[in-house]
């Protein structure tokens, strides 16, 4: 499978030689790496002209030493007594040279400060203020997250996680310290590349949708077609119930913060569901579910089914059975699907389940806490479709809303999520940081608009995003944006009709558009040539708003008031 | 020993990029004209050996034994018969 690529700039206090050979031949991303010597962090900082600043990257990791960044705290190590003061100043004159380079890259990591050895101290001193190595590390690392905190694309690791992954004895490597100055092992490294892999997956919305779970064994301890619900281990004074409680816990946490659950469980669908509804310790009802096949079918072919059927993409699912057999089943058939090895032990998973990191979010917006009840609906609103022959009389029976509103601070953080998740209903797939995306929208000739929709069956949420920027009395359409779930409802067809009614109301001459394509919006393509809005083999169009109203069914539209900037 | 020496190498081929990576067979030049690596390739190379000769049969060799004996680390198939004559003579 193709890589995708990924710039980064590193600039470290310490030998990362190693650190970037384990980068390179990580397995997720085709990393371009662009290294500053080390030990040459505030030179790099401070001059613009340096290489690695050429371009924008999408990456900056910026790691460092506390004793390079503080020379007070260096004063620690030789057991000479400091000035607390000192400390911050020097965290402070860190965090504005750090703040330099928020314009050349689209996310800034910095690892929290540990020591370069495992700290052996005084113990009865470690906590002094004046000569206490554990006090003043916290001290720096807690002005760090001070200074740093309320700057958007500036990411704090927590690299004390990596040390106890590793254990602390394999996490150092003093003999590589005192050959090649790194003090830290490749075990620590990957750690480290794990965390920076998994934080640009979810600030990047790359991360896992749909968690498809077994019954038996994996929400439950026991086999309910032979136990019967009564006799499952689900909480109770019991070790292996309360197991399998936490685990439930966790998984209900992942449903709220927008995960949709599914079941595919081989069972008798009646006995399987009876358990759910009643045994008095289960934490997930069948409403956490958007959909289900409980049925003594291949498992692979009932995934594939329910991913259809919820409108997602295999790639953003993941499958957790105790089964081997089925996971390797599912392995094979769905090779998209992420399929981790549950571990044995039951005890595990709800430790398991919290070391994944495919369900991170950076955000979580209200669309996300809804999310299941929204694909609920979308359930219902396919099954009412099947009954009705065309299309438009099918859309008459919904009682179909749609919402154009204008940016609040409300819904910014769902439109910043569309813009940087949609591929497929994207006119121009442009992608913006929260700073970018702020300052384009403040500016007087620029316009965008929300899209939300609600019917009989409910509330879609933000669905799609419109955007223009106004230059000599000619509209430029800049982001037209759609969640591919509800394309083929007319919401799109009436966002356009907004479009010319908005361009003739402020006495506009056209709205110009440009297609960018991609390998996957072609979706848009085939809805602008449906409109009769762009001709074959073309990329750019022209909207004309005097031209004759789209004909749409039984949709309302509520406009947003216009805002002057 | 060579169970170590493949750990070894197996370890550092993790961070070489892909024509730099060393095929475990005795004639792969090490210390050697012929050879890919670069110093900083051989220091994680001799690091690694030390930990996984700890590790595994509680041997100990220094950086220091390796500067001075690396007419005798031309290639793979040399560290090891270095490493098997060494151990065997400690024994002793």
């Amino acid at each position: 499978m193709k890589k995708n690529k990924l710039s980064i700039n590193i600039i470290s206090s310490f030998n990362h030689a190693n650190f970037c050979g384990l980068l390179k031949n990580s397995k997720f991303y085709d990393w371009a790496i662009n290294e500053a010597n080390y030990n040459q962090v505030f030179q790099t900082l401070t001059n613009p002209r340096e290489k690695i600043w050429k371009n924008k990257k999408d990456i900056t990791l910026v790691w460092t030493t506390p004793e390079s960044i503080s020379p007070e705290f260096k004063k620690l190590l030789d057991r000479q007594p400091i000035k607390i003061k000192k400390i911050k100043e020097e965290v402070a004159s860190f965090c504005s040279t750090l703040k330099l380079i928020k314009k050349n890259s689209n996310i800034v990591i910095i690892p929290k400060w540990i020591l370069r050895e495992p700290i052996v101290n005084n113990i009865a001193l470690a906590y002094s203020k004046q000569l206490g190595l554990e006090y003043n590390l916290s001290l720096m690392n807690y002005y760090l997250f001070e200074e740093l905190g309320n700057e958007k694309n500036f990411h704090i690791l927590n690299s004390s996680k990596w040390v106890e992954n590793c254990g602390t004895a394999k996490a150092y490597n003093s003999k590589l310290w005192y050959l090649m100055k790194c003090p830290f092992s490749n075990d620590f490294f990957n750690e480290a590349i794990s965390d920076i892999t998994n934080l640009y997956a979810s600030i990047k919305g790359l991360t896992k949708k749909l968690l498809v779970l077994d019954l038996d064994n994996t929400l439950w301890g026991g086999i309910v077609g032979e136990v019967g619900w009564k006799k499952l281990r689900i909480g109770g004074h019991d070790y292996l119930g309360e197991a399998f409680l936490d685990f439930q816990l966790k998984i209900k946490a992942l449903k709220d913060q927008g995960i949709v659950l599914a079941l595919a469980s081989k069972n008798e669908k009646a006995t399987a569901i009876d358990a759910i509804n009643n045994h008095p310790e289960m934490v997930l009802s069948m409403n956490d579910f958007a959909t289900y096949r409980i049925n003594w079918e291949d498992k692979a072919k009932n995934i594939s089914e329910m991913v259809n059927e919820l409108n997602l993409g295999l790639q953003s699912v993941v499958f957790f059975d105790d089964s081997s057999f089925e996971r390797e089943r599912v392995r094979t058939i769905l090779p998209e699907v992420f399929v981790p090895d549950l571990p044995k032990d039951p005890t595990e998973y709800s430790n398991f389940i919290s070391k994944l990191h495919c369900f991170d979010s950076s955000f979580i917006t209200d669309e996300d806490k809804q999310r299941s009840d929204l694909y609920k609906s979308e359930f219902k609103r396919t099954k009412l479709k099947n009954k009705y022959k065309s299309l438009s009389s099918w859309i008459d029976t919904l009682n179909l809303e749609v919402l154009i509103e204008n940016i609040t601070s409300k819904n910014s953080p769902r439109t910043l999520q569309l813009i940087n998740k949609t591929n497929q209903m994207n006119l121009s797939t442009r992608r913006l940081t929260e700073k970018e995306f702020n300052t384009w929208v403040t500016k007087k000739n620029n316009f965008m608009w929300t899209i939300r929709a609600k019917d009989k069956f409910g509330d879609y949420g933000i669905i799609g995003i419109l955007s223009i920027t106004i230059k000599d009395k000619i509209a430029y359409l800049v982001d037209f944006i759609f969640s591919c779930r509800i394309v083929g409802r007319f919401i799109e067809d009436s966002t356009i009709q907004f479009l010319k009614e908005f361009a003739s109301k402020h006495s506009l001459k056209k709205i110009n558009g440009l297609y960018k394509k991609t390998k996957k919006n072609s979706l848009i393509y085939k809805f602008l040539q449906r409109l009769n809005i762009i001709k074959k083999n073309t990329n750019s169009f022209i909207i004309i708003p005097s031209k004759e109203k789209i004909k749409l069914p039984n949709i309302k539209i509520t406009q947003p008031k216009f805002k002057r900037k | 020993m060579k169970d170590i020496i493949t750990k070894s190498i197996i370890e550092l081929n993790k961070l070489l990029p892909k024509e730099k990576r060393l095929i475990v067979k005795n004639s792969t030049p090490l210390i050697d004209e012929k050879s890919k690596l670069e110093s900083i390739d051989l220091v994680n190379l001799f690091v690694n050996l030390e930990k996984n000769l700890k590790e595994k049969g509680n041997l100990a060799l220094t950086f220091d034994e390796i500067v001075e004996n690396v007419e005798h680390l031309k290639t793979i198939g040399s560290l090891e018969s270095f490493l098997v004559k060494k151990f065997k003579n400690e024994k002793k």
